[in-house]
């Protein structure tokens, strides 16, 4: 209790007779850099602004620092948010708009002073302390948003897509930059993102929300490598899905049956035999090679139907079968790549491949 | 060749707006400029002479003037207050219900001002409806509102709400009310988040709106003439009768519509100036 920054119980939100949130518990840790991440419409950015006080839970609790927050109003709340759209203050200042909470809390301009030349510096935004928001680039007001959530020291950092504006390069340098600000701080960074890969580079953890739920919780090795649902593998990068039955079962290891080809994957008992179940294999586990190998066992022979030139890799399609394509993706380290109609032989180490249950489909 | 076609066009062009300026509106100021500057009598006798001039700096003029600055004033701080938190009720509705109370704001100027006033009349006299409703209240005085300034700022009120309205509906409606949200997680209260955000957010819409309202209402006659009776003349009334009503001073009318239009026109212009710097 004493370790959680911010902890949700139960957390549900409906507008009229649609719920947006729905049954959801969090606890995040202090210092932590949690995100929230999910598609569009999955709730993520409700549950942000239920923490920031803007809307009512329909049921459930909120507990901020350890003590109850439902009901209080945003600005009774020591927690701060980023918004998407910056929401800067037209007609004020960087000065003035960051300025702005230090006022609210009745400060006197020499208290001011020094808190404001210190997060500017932090920002890199000395200097543009009298230019208006419409004066700056993208990037300078996303700055000067941050700088201004960041001022009065807030326990908890909300922030909503914050980096959705900017265009791709300044938007990898900017992450690299609030993680860095955030291990710095040691302030509770609360993220919100549909970008999976901006959720995997920054986050400690991450919760992947669909349709108002958080499907899983873990650090971005865990719901990449062992994503909990079909939905959570299809939603972070790219993922085979290979339908089959179980033959045999050697626990953790389980043998499945896709379409007269057999193969192994690693499952979490009990499975009872010839029961459908869905693999989940990622592209860049699979190898391929053009000749037969002696010690591997998944290995199996197809023909290369599609190929993809993608700089650093190349992405194949290769049929196994009739009905059985997989996708798969090999770094270009050298010229002597496949060429389209090669005969091959790919595989995998078993471990890298993943039963998934078909009942927790999302 | 082509330039001089196109001169032609323009000319064409504005030749609809030049007519309607020339004779509607600087030809009768030409008119007034002339007749201000000419003797009286019958109703006017073509010599020149400036005594009208004279004429307007009475004790009596400056007292009415003073009235009508602080009545239109009133009416302006009045419309602001109420026409404030209508338009922004209005911003904050739903599209459709927009149309609607779009609608009831706009319904008082499609009915003929007179009768409306006229109802007002009724309304406001010893013995009619807010009398009896105060008398039935308890309030053993008998009351009458009918003849006295508050009288008349109710009617330009009434009158000119409109006007208020609409140019801070403008200004509400165009507002990112994400900022309001960001004020409060700053931790701005409610009347914080007003005064420092909304306010002068929506600053352009409160000038055009007091600047509308106060201007009509300097200028109104038909309201303080039925509602405020001989006690509350304002400067439209004295334009009005120096015309109209013995004794006739044709000459000393032009000259108060005059002095009415250039303290006006220094008020726009202060208007704009201040616009100009702001934005």
């Amino acid at each position: 209790m004493d370790e959680s920054s911010v902890e949700l119980k139960n957390l549900s939100k409906q507008f009229g007779a649609h719920p947006v949130v729905r049954d959801v518990s969090l606890q995040i840790k202090r210092g932590e850099f949690f995100s929230l991440l999910g598609p569009s419409g999955c709730g993520k950015t409700t549950t942000l602004r239920l923490l920031a006080g803007f809307d009512n839970p329909s049921s459930g609790e909120i507990f901020i620092n350890g003590s109850l927050a439902n009901g209080a109003p945003p600005y009774a709340r020591d927690v701060n948010l980023v918004f998407q759209s910056y929401a800067l203050f037209p007609h004020m200042n960087v000065y003035q708009n960051v300025a702005f909470g230090l006022e609210m809390k009745k400060l006197s301009r020499s208290q001011i002073q020094p808190m404001l030349e210190e997060v500017l510096s932090l920002v890199r935004l000395t200097g543009l302390e009298s230019r208006f928001p419409k004066q700056l680039s993208g990037g300078q007001q996303q700055r000067v948003a941050l700088a201004r959530a960041l001022v009065t020291h807030p326990s908890v950092l909300l922030l909503d897509e914050p980096l959705g504006a900017l265009d791709l390069k300044l938007r990898k340098e900017m992450q690299l930059e609030l993680k860095k600000l955030q291990r710095k701080l040691n302030i509770t960074f609360i993220y919100v993102t549909h970008d999976q890969e901006e959720a995997l580079t920054m986050s400690d953890r991450i919760a992947v929300m669909d349709h108002g739920r958080v499907v899983q919780v873990g650090r971005p090795e865990e719901i990449y490598e062992q994503p909990a649902t079909r939905f959570v593998a299809d939603f972070i990068g790219e993922t085979n899905f290979i339908e089959g039955k179980i033959v045999s079962c050697d626990p953790p290891w389980v043998k499945v049956d896709v379409q007269g080809i057999q193969m192994s994957a690693l499952g979490i008992p009990p499975y009872e035999k010839s029961r459908e179940v869905v693999i989940a294999i990622r592209p860049e586990k699979i190898w391929l090679q053009k000749e037969h190998s002696s010690s591997s066992e998944n290995q199996f022979t197809g023909l290369i139907e599609e190929l993809v030139y993608l700089g650093t890799d190349t992405r194949y399609l290769v049929r196994l079968s009739d009905e059985l394509i997989l996708t798969v993706r090999q770094q270009n380290l050298d010229h002597s790549a496949f060429r389209k109609g090669d005969r091959v032989y790919l595989g995998w180490p078993a471990p890298c491949a993943q039963v998934l249950h078909p009942e927790t489909e999302a | 060749m082509e330039k001089q076609r196109e001169r032609g066009q323009l000319a064409l062009l504005l030749l609809p707006s030049t007519l309607w300026l020339g004779l509607f509106f600087l030809a009768p100021l030409g008119i007034i400029l002339v007749i201000s500057l000419v003797q009286r009598g019958g109703p006017v006798a073509w010599q020149l002479d400036g005594s009208a001039y004279v004429r307007l700096l009475d004790p009596l003029h400056l007292k009415i003037f003073l009235r009508s600055l602080t009545l239109a004033v009133l009416t302006t701080f009045v419309c602001l207050l109420v026409g404030y938190p209508l338009a922004y009720y209005i911003a904050q509705r739903p599209p459709r219900l927009r149309h609607l109370l779009h609608f009831f704001v706009l319904l008082p100027l499609w009915a003929n001002s007179l009768v409306l006033t006229y109802a007002w009349m009724v309304l406001l006299r010893p013995e009619g409806f807010f009398d009896s409703l105060l008398h039935a209240l308890g309030f053993a005085e008998p009351i009458s509102l009918l003849y006295t300034p508050t009288a008349v700022v109710i009617g330009l009120v009434y009158w000119y709400l409109p006007f208020m309205v609409y140019p801070l509906y403008g200004s509400i409606e165009k507002f990112d009310f994400t900022l309001i949200e960001a004020a409060h997680d700053l931790g701005a209260t409610r009347f914080q988040a007003f005064r420092k955000v909304l306010l002068p957010l929506t600053m352009p819409g409160v000038m055009a709106g007091s600047l509308l309202v106060f201007i009509s209402a300097l200028g109104t006659f038909v309201v303080p003439a039925l509602l405020g009776g001989d006690k509350t003349l304002m400067w439209g009334n004295l334009i009005q009768q120096r015309f109209l009503s013995t004794p006739q001073d044709w000459p000393l009318g032009a000259a108060l519509s005059l002095a009415m239009m250039l303290f006006m026109s220094v008020g726009i212009w202060f208007y704009f100036r201040v616009n100009r710097e702001s934005a």
